[in-house]
């Protein structure tokens, strides 16, 4: 995990690409992106693929994400930041679309254009990446080792689908991004994990421990981020504690301070659980969080002491089954 | 066959005449007017037309010979150490010159290419660009066994530098 370097490390050492992996949007914390870091002649730029068609490059990168240079010899790195730099100039006349497709050979290094003709049916921003480094001969990770999509990965799916149906520039695809669904899901901080790896392929037996060590880490630094400036930060480090212990991930977040007490809200993003809503109590002198308020939770637990979290009970899963 | 078949089918021929570029373009474009073509189609068949279009401009100007001085002007560029601005050549007049000029041409001017005026990472790059076409570019298997032996020479030689590359 070392290998992994935070927010505001120095850009410098990246000598030719490295991948980024951060919160997309800040009103979903829990959907987290995934980059290439590349070096050109002007420093380091960002290339992802934000949505349908968007292939965000060329920005200069600004020291936001965490990065991990992968466990490739540089030379072959080098091959990667080239096709990075050919298809800043030219995927955006044509378009990524967004989908499940396959990662394989979805990039005309000719063109650095997106094969639409061979059935790729579309990347999210984790296969796009795969699929950079699988046009330079390249392979981060085993995907036949990948697991068959979760409950919750197929919640995202279906949420994606009719995302994209919502507009009309993409209504097409969410109509084909329908038909691949259930498809197997890599997830930004799995590709992360993978690049850490020694032995590449990885499966995702040797990475499924760092991949979430990674996720945890990613929001727990957001969550910091977000109290910044704010002058009790207790609250925030039991929620963190909360999430951590049970292995709750927030999918939005919102923070109200008034006076002593700091509300968080963690609320899931898909519709089909119930939302948490926690509303802690700190304060800052002696050390003491209480929970003042949980409107869907319902926590048994004695939070006298900073940190000491006993038992959770989440009452609005329990009442759906 | 469908218009992106075609249109293929034309990229690789060596020769073939301005007519039926045209032909192609004509029946494509008739398709688009008159809605034979799904709406998701038609940005794919205006991408279709532009090999085609851009293969006629090759027949009317001296591009392979362009394409020599862009792989020595990179050559220059890799011994001057700027090896990125070297790659970026290449892979920009590579993709120029497959589109315009076809395999065989792509052929010619791996078969002229030194490699050992090359440094690793130009090696890479060329290997790396052609690697999707390795089954159509007749000299590539040559040009990848010419550069494995000049790295065995340099004694650089390691496995994970070509893995995948053939």
């Amino acid at each position: 995990m070392s290998l992994l370097q935070p927010p505001n490390s120095d850009s410098e050492r990246i000598a030719h690409v490295a991948i980024a992996i951060g919160i997309g949007n800040e009103v979903f914390p829990n959907q987290l992106h995934v980059g290439l870091l590349h070096r050109g002649t002007d420093g380091v730029g960002i290339l992802h693929l934000c949505w349908h068609l968007v292939l965000k490059s060329n920005d200069l990168y600004d020291n936001s994400m965490w990065w991990v240079v992968p466990q490739i010899i540089p030379e072959r790195l080098q091959s990667v930041a080239m096709l990075c730099r050919q298809l800043s100039r030219t995927a955006g006349a044509s378009g990524i679309p967004y989908g499940f497709g396959t990662f394989r050979n979805v990039f005309d290094t000719r063109t650095g254009t997106f094969k639409q003709n061979e059935g790729a049916g579309g990347l999210t921003c984790a296969t796009f990446v795969l699929g950079v480094f699988n046009a330079a001969r390249l392979s981060l990770l085993d995907d036949e080792t990948w697991p068959q999509p979760s409950q919750a990965d197929l919640e995202w799916q279906v949420y994606i689908a009719n995302t994209l149906k919502l507009f009309e520039k993409s209504a097409v695809q969410g109509g084909l991004t329908f038909s691949q669904i259930p498809a197997k899901r890599f997830q930004p901080n799995e590709v992360a994990a993978a690049a850490i790896e020694k032995s590449l392929p990885t499966t995702f037996q040797r990475i499924e421990r760092s991949a979430k060590e990674i996720k945890l880490l990613v929001l727990g630094r957001y969550l910091h981020h977000l109290m910044e400036g704010e002058k009790n930060r207790n609250a925030v480090q039991v929620a963190e504690k909360i999430l951590k212990g049970h292995g709750l991930v927030p999918n939005s977040v919102r923070v109200r301070q008034q006076s002593e007490s700091v509300t968080l809200e963690y609320k899931n993003r898909y519709g089909l659980r119930s939302a948490m809503c926690l509303t802690l109590n700190s304060n800052p002198s002696d050390g003491i969080v209480r929970l003042i308020e949980n409107k869907r939770l319902s926590i048994k637990a004695d939070l006298s002491r900073l940190g000491e979290v006993i038992e959770i009970f989440d009452r609005g899963k329990s009442s759906q089954a | 066959m469908n218009t992106y078949e075609v249109c293929e089918s034309y990229l690789e021929q060596e020769y073939f005449t301005q007519t039926d570029c045209k032909s192609i373009v004509t029946e494509a474009k008739r398709a688009y007017r008159t809605g034979l073509v799904m709406q998701n189609q038609q940005r794919q068949m205006l991408m279709d037309y532009e090999p085609v279009n851009r293969k006629m401009d090759f027949l009317n100007t001296d591009a392979f010979a362009r394409s020599l001085e862009s792989v020595e002007y990179a050559i220059q560029l890799d011994r001057e150490s700027r090896v990125d601005a070297a790659l970026d050549v290449i892979c920009e007049h590579f993709d120029g010159l497959i589109y315009r000029g076809g395999f065989k041409r792509v052929s010619q001017l791996l078969d002229l290419v030194k490699v050992e005026r090359l440094s690793i990472p130009l090696m890479l790059g060329f290997l790396t660009i052609t690697a999707p076409l390795a089954e159509k570019i007749a000299s590539r298997s040559n040009f990848f066994q010419r550069c494995k032996n000049e790295l065995v020479k340099r004694c650089e030689w390691r496995e994970e530098l070509l893995k995948g590359l053939e």
